[in-house]
């Protein structure tokens, strides 16, 4: 029997294929089928080309349950540059892909934990809105902290 | 081509009411009827895997005669629309200072200036686009910026070498970014400027083949652009139900509901999200979802940090879905209270974080989350009268004996609030116990309060059993409610909490190990089922309460060894299953005198169990079926388990709080 092949698009219209029973791992993509039969191309336009091969990788793994745990956190540990892993979050977020959303974001606060203020803003490209007032205000409430 | 600029009054009060909800405006185009002054609105939405477009009426707007000159309707153009506010021109707005400009574009010596062609498209800082077609550059692209009112170049899309010469090009926005729709004899094709300003960034988005077939339609692709936003819209969202919109397809259908309409523009009741550009990076949009699911695996001290970062983050962490959220996912650990060399205990909570894995556990101490109770409440009570009862959800509930004085606290928000005297037993000198517990079915905070009635007991007989009482307090209400007398006799000092219930080992010779609990929910005392009675078992000298994993669990204190029993469904008799049994724990005298006071505290996958005797934790170890001490704990006085939240004491009892000193 041969088995039922589904092609997923990202972002920069790539396509890429995947086997039916491995890309349900994903809910959103398990939802589609069981509506129309995603017969034809299922486009992902949140996701860039590089992130679903890395989604297409992760769907496409071959571990024994028990081992699953471990290869997840391995397969984050591997990509650990912030940008990728962020980007990996969304897209599992999009996909609902629990574990792999999970990992990479536990990855990224176990990266981030230990940052400076201004490294967080730096990693995560945020602006800082804050006025030093405000900044100190709460720094004050919460002198524990600090 | 001559140009003047004029500037619009501020449109005032009209504008902030809109900005206060910014993004809750929908997106949505007006359409002007064919023969009428009748604009039509239609709203867009865009989700994830679905849009959907839809005629609203009740924003439609009749130009008939609304306006002060009086022109023929048919006759007015709508020229733009920015905030809601429509003109008869081209608009724009500085979206920086908010300020409105009318642009008006005239006709003057027509050598001077390269000609005009096509639509002009309003995009980020309210820039004018438009195309230029001079013979010798056609696609080039100018601007004019609103702010410094001037007419500049911009780049635009490569030449692709040996492309078909091409028909016309329009510009349009797609997906808040700048995109040009090329029309060649046979195809169209549309280019997307993914990054505002980038000629690098130019990138083909589509190619569209034969799309339009009769003749007469080929004469309107001049215009295109026009409906381009809405088409590519759809046709990029590639929604599975609306196949023929999907890329894979290639082709274009009208829609229905613009038939007869001619589009004029993008229009929002509010300033519209969708017009600004995305920067270079996923994380700046990166979903909420995301962030907050970053952020909740962040430890309690960064996320404090993380208050700094940015107001977005402020308001983030302030959100009740984030603390939810972060408390299911805070570590499990235990509050120790501090002991001095001298004995004596001082006010220092110390935070002991547990690491629970599938083959290994750890246990830490975690400085950042101690607790100071030196000085930090309203009373001042030497430290080492304070007495933490209980912490359930972060929140911790402190008595000091000596006044009689109940608060509840979170230290992780500098939070407490003081409970109301009580009027029974009002000296406090007969209490004998407070207990803390929430609900669970109705997530409401209680405390316990059980005293002697008979107190001071005169003449004092030994053995004389104490009549006890019990009252509750519900936190954010304003009184205690008595529930009368207690049924039972405590034969446990402590009661274990779990399932919203209260339970205690009773007291009776006749009847030595039954259990009976208090329901926080009917506020009732009950029996509870207890382990089974082995035949032949040894009298055993005492036996205590605890939870093992989740489950309720007794550890039975025998002459010459332990036995800890599980109730691994909770409330059911059959399910009490004798887990374990240690011979000869204790060698000392004075350690059996202590073993009173033992009881188990939590357990772990890799089968460890601590275990409390007299405050003092131990550790059983499975593979030597014995007893090991911590070095970690020396000089700690174990108290309750404890897991840090960011839960508000504000949200429960707005009156009673305030903020902890220092």
């Amino acid at each position: 029997m041969s088995k039922k092949t589904l092609t997923l698009m990202s972002k920069d219209k790539q396509l890429f294929n995947i086997e039916e029973h491995l890309a349900v791992q994903s809910v959103t993509i398990r939802n589609m089928v069981k509506e129309d039969g995603a017969s034809s191309v299922i486009p992902l336009p949140r996701v860039d080309s590089e992130t679903l091969a890395l989604v297409i990788e992760y769907l496409n793994r071959q571990q024994a349950p028990e081992e699953d745990e471990d290869y997840v956190k391995k397969f984050v540990d591997e990509r650990g540059e912030i940008p990728t892993l962020l980007e990996l979050a969304q897209a599992a977020l999009d996909l609902d892909i629990k574990k792999l959303m999970d990992a990479a974001c536990m990855k990224v606060a176990d990266l981030i934990k230990d940052f400076t203020l201004e490294e967080v803003r730096e990693a995560l490209r945020i602006e800082n809105d804050r006025t030093p007032e405000e900044e100190k205000a709460i720094r004050d409430e919460f002198q524990w902290a600090f | 081509m001559q140009v003047c600029v004029q500037e619009v009054a501020s449109p005032g009060q009209r504008l902030v009411l809109y900005k206060s909800s910014p993004l809750r405006s929908p997106a949505g185009y007006m359409a002007q009827a064919c023969n009428s002054g009748i604009l039509k609105w239609v709203e867009i939405e865009d989700g994830l895997d679905h849009h959907s477009i839809q005629h609203e009426p009740v924003m439609n707007f009749d130009m008939d005669g609304c306006l002060a000159a009086p022109i023929s309707s048919t006759s007015m153009i709508p020229g733009g629309s920015v905030n809601g506010l429509i003109c008869i021109s081209q608009r724009g707005a500085k979206l920086t200072d908010g300020e409105y400009k009318v642009l008006r574009l005239f006709q003057g010596d027509l050598s001077s200036h390269p000609h005009i062609s096509g639509r002009p498209s309003l995009l980020d800082e309210a820039e004018v686009y438009t195309l230029v077609a001079p013979e010798d550059a056609a696609g080039s692209i100018f601007t004019f910026d609103l702010d410094k009112e001037t007419f500049q170049l911009f780049p635009s899309p490569p030449t692709e070498p040996g492309a078909m010469p091409k028909n016309r090009g329009n510009l349009g926005v797609l997906k808040g970014c700048l995109c040009k729709l090329d029309i060649y004899a046979f195809q169209l094709k549309i280019w997307v400027m993914k990054q505002y300003g980038i000629k690098e960034s130019w990138y083909k988005e589509l190619v569209i083949t034969q799309p339009i077939c009769d003749p007469q339609d080929w004469a309107m692709k001049k215009i295109m652009s026009v409906s381009l936003v809405v088409k590519a819209w759809a046709l990029h969202s590639g929604e599975p139900k609306f196949k023929p919109w999907g890329t894979h397809s290639g082709g274009i259908v009208e829609l229905e509901i613009f038939s007869n309409f001619l589009l004029f523009g993008l229009y929002s009741k509010s300033i519209c999200q969708k017009i600004m550009p995305p920067i270079n990076s996923a994380v700046e949009n990166l979903p909420l979802d995301v962030t907050v699911d970053i952020l909740s695996r962040l430890p309690v001290k960064t996320i404090i940090h993380c208050k700094c970062v940015c107001k977005k983050w402020h308001n983030l962490v302030n959100d009740s879905y984030f603390i939810n959220l972060h408390f299911s996912r805070s570590p499990s650990g235990f509050m120790a209270h501090h002991v001095t060399l001298d004995g004596s205990i001082s006010g220092m909570l110390k935070w002991v974080e547990i690491g629970d894995g599938l083959d290994r556990h750890s246990l830490r101490h975690e400085p950042a989350i101690n607790f100071d109770l030196n000085g930090c409440l309203a009373a001042q009570v030497p430290s080492n009268e304070s007495i933490p009862v209980g912490s359930i959800n972060g929140l911790i509930c402190i008595w000091h004996p000596g006044v009689d004085n109940v608060y509840v606290c979170n230290p992780i928000t500098r939070e407490y609030l003081t409970l109301p005297r009580s009027q029974n037993n009002e000296d406090g000198c007969g209490v004998i116990d407070y207990k803390f517990g929430v609900n669970s079915l109705t997530g409401e905070y209680k405390v316990l309060r059980i005293f002697r009635v008979d107190f001071p007991p005169y003449p004092y007989v030994s053995g004389r059993p104490s009549l006890l009482e019990a009252e509750v307090y519900t936190l954010g209400t304003s009184q205690w409610r008595s529930l009368g007398q207690v049924p039972y006799r405590f034969g446990g000092f402590r009661g274990t909490f779990l399932n919203s219930y209260f339970h205690w080992e009773i007291y009776h010779e006749d009847a030595p190990g039954s259990i009976f609990t208090f329901d926080l929910d009917k506020e009732t005392f009950q029996l509870f089922p207890s382990p089974p009675t082995e035949p032949g078992a040894m009298q055993k000298s005492t036996g205590n309460l605890g939870v093992l994993k989740g489950c309720l669990c007794r550890l039975d204190i025998y002459a010459f060894d332990l036995e800890i029993w599980v109730m691994k469904q909770y409330g059911i008799k059959e399910s009490w299953h004798k887990e374990l049994v240690i011979a000869h724990p204790f060698c000392a005298p004075q350690d059996w005198e202590m073993k009173k006071f033992m009881y188990v505290f939590e357990g772990f996958q890799d089968g460890t169990i601590l275990v409390v005797v007299g405050g003092k934790m131990l550790e059983y170890l499975p593979e030597i079926n014995f007893f090991e001490d911590f070095s970690l704990l020396n000089n700690c006085f174990v108290r309750m388990t404890h897991r840090p939240s960011f839960i508000k004491l504000k949200d429960i009892d707005s009156e009673r709080v305030h903020a902890i000193k220092r």
